[in-house]
């Protein structure tokens, strides 16, 4: 199984000859990650200017679940369908406001974070819980440059940026992490399991 | 939560017969990440002042009334509000001077007043432009804006064409997933489930019963969609061609050239009178 490092989404759906069926199956992957990010943003803890929700668990989830590629166009879908006027965002909120507003910068960051743990789940990083965790540390990461960064760009200040962005969701994300660190090696042996049942 | 088709409105789009609704879709684009740019650069109330004038006099100009993006403001008035405050009240001043009120970490002084309206201002014009450029571009010319925007990528290996077609047909499939959520979540609500009770916890699980019927609904739908897409000898690539062809006319040009201008001239304007 060593050479197998699929995301797990290219496991479990084998990718057809034809081009259509492959595109069509993207963009239903795609939409049904786009709003399952946008359920777990309506978990919400509200806290200003930006709320503690399940949303950053969905992202990274879905990035390592569905591979680099189809990681970041959810959440570019994600992005469009907010600007759009969908209630998607934290709290059934929506509006361009949000994006280009001081909050927009983890936004943005979820379209490359959801690239990276893709690009890192691969190359089998999601295989085992350790990897895992750092998988999604480093995809926290990026959502936090981005975000933080423009937020402070707004706040004239770098330290009240990390203090109101930063700051009070590290709790919440060690949970998050060790909720993904379990739960994608886990779904990864589940399919070893019933690949191996089926004699494959 | 239920009756979210009903209240909620995809795309913004305000079919009307302006030169601004005429332009082509990439060159809005472009605008739009400029705009947004030298409103983050400038600093002085003159050049504000100017980006400020400069979309005020593009609102006649797209021929929208301005009754209509008062409206439209209105959801972002809290949020910008609430920007202003929190400035005022953290601003970190660099001396002593103009403390008006100070309390614990809390100062109110002249220069965070200042500041805090200035950042108001900025605010107020993204959210305008931005939305003025969906007022005038449809849907679909925005993602064909991009898309060809966005095609030297192609030379490098990444296969654009293909990745905006997936995320156009994501897109259009929206309306009926949120018909489905609906239908899930009805069911389930027939069946004594609630989505929006019980704690943070309660509440996530429940938002899982809802994904099953969706993502299953949502293949089904791409299988039917891939079979549209065969029948009609889909290969993509290079074989497909273009339904709607983008090209610059001379009313682009002059109108690129008349912004890069004004934009010009609020950077001068912002170093030449720095109030």
């Amino acid at each position: 199984m060593a050479s197998d490092t699929r995301a797990l989404a290219d496991r479990l759906i084998t990718k057809s000859s034809t081009r259509a069926i492959n595109i069509t199956r993207d963009a239903g992957l795609i939409l049904a990650g786009s709003f399952f990010v946008a359920l777990l943003a309506q978990a919400q803890i509200p806290l200003q200017p930006v709320p503690v929700t399940l949303q950053t668990f969905g992202v990274l989830l879905i990035g390592a679940a569905l591979g680099s590629r189809r990681g970041a166009l959810t959440m570019l879908a994600y992005a469009i369908e907010g600007a759009a006027g969908l209630p998607v965002f934290a709290g059934g909120t929506s509006g361009i406001a949000k994006i280009v507003g001081p909050t927009g910068g983890y936004i943005i960051g979820f379209i490359f974070a959801g690239l990276l743990v893709g690009w890192l789940a691969e190359r089998g990083w999601d295989r085992t819980p350790w990897m895992m965790a750092l998988a999604m540390i480093a995809g926290n990461l990026v959502i936090y440059s981005f975000g933080a960064s423009w937020l402070a760009y707004w706040l004239h200040s770098f330290s009240l940026a990390l203090h109101f962005g930063v700051y009070p969701f590290l709790i919440g994300d060690l949970l998050k992490v060790i909720a993904a660190a379990i739960a994608l090696p886990l779904a990864h042996w589940l399919v070893n399991a019933v690949q191996l049942h089926k004699g494959k | 939560m239920i009756e979210i088709s009903r209240v909620v409105t995809i795309g913004q789009y305000v079919p009307q017969s302006s030169i601004i609704h005429k332009l082509d879709p990439r060159i809005k684009i472009l605008a739009a990440v400029t705009f947004i740019i030298v409103a983050s650069i400038v600093s002085s109330f003159t050049a504000l002042a100017a980006l400020a004038l400069f979309t005020i006099v593009l609102i006649p100009i797209s021929k929208l009334t301005f009754r209509f993006i008062l409206i439209t403001l209105r959801p972002a008035l809290f949020f910008i509000a609430f920007m202003g405050i929190f400035q005022i009240l953290f601003y970190q001043q660099t001396s002593n001077q103009g403390v008006l009120w100070s309390w614990w970490i809390l100062h109110i002084t002249i220069q965070g007043i200042i500041a805090s309206i200035k950042i108001d201002i900025r605010s107020l014009l993204f959210y305008v432009f931005i939305n003025l450029i969906t007022y005038t571009t449809t849907f679909v010319e925005l993602t064909d804006g991009a898309g060809s925007l966005m095609a030297p990528l192609q030379k490098i290996g990444v296969p654009v064409q293909e990745y905006m077609l997936t995320i156009m047909i994501a897109l259009k499939f929206v309306p009926l997933f949120i018909e489905q959520l609906e239908q899930s979540i009805k069911a389930q609500a027939a069946r004594g489930a609630s989505i929006d009770k019980g704690n943070f916890f309660i509440r996530a699980i429940n938002i899982s019963q809802l994904l099953i019927p969706l993502v299953l609904n949502g293949f089904q739908r791409a299988e039917h969609m891939a079979v549209a897409l065969e029948a009609r000898s889909y290969r993509g690539g290079k074989y497909r061609t273009k339904y709607r062809i983008l090209r610059l006319k001379p009313v682009d040009i002059t109108v690129m050239l008349f912004f890069v201008l004004i934009m010009a001239l609020t950077l001068y304007i912002n170093i030449r009178w720095m109030i």
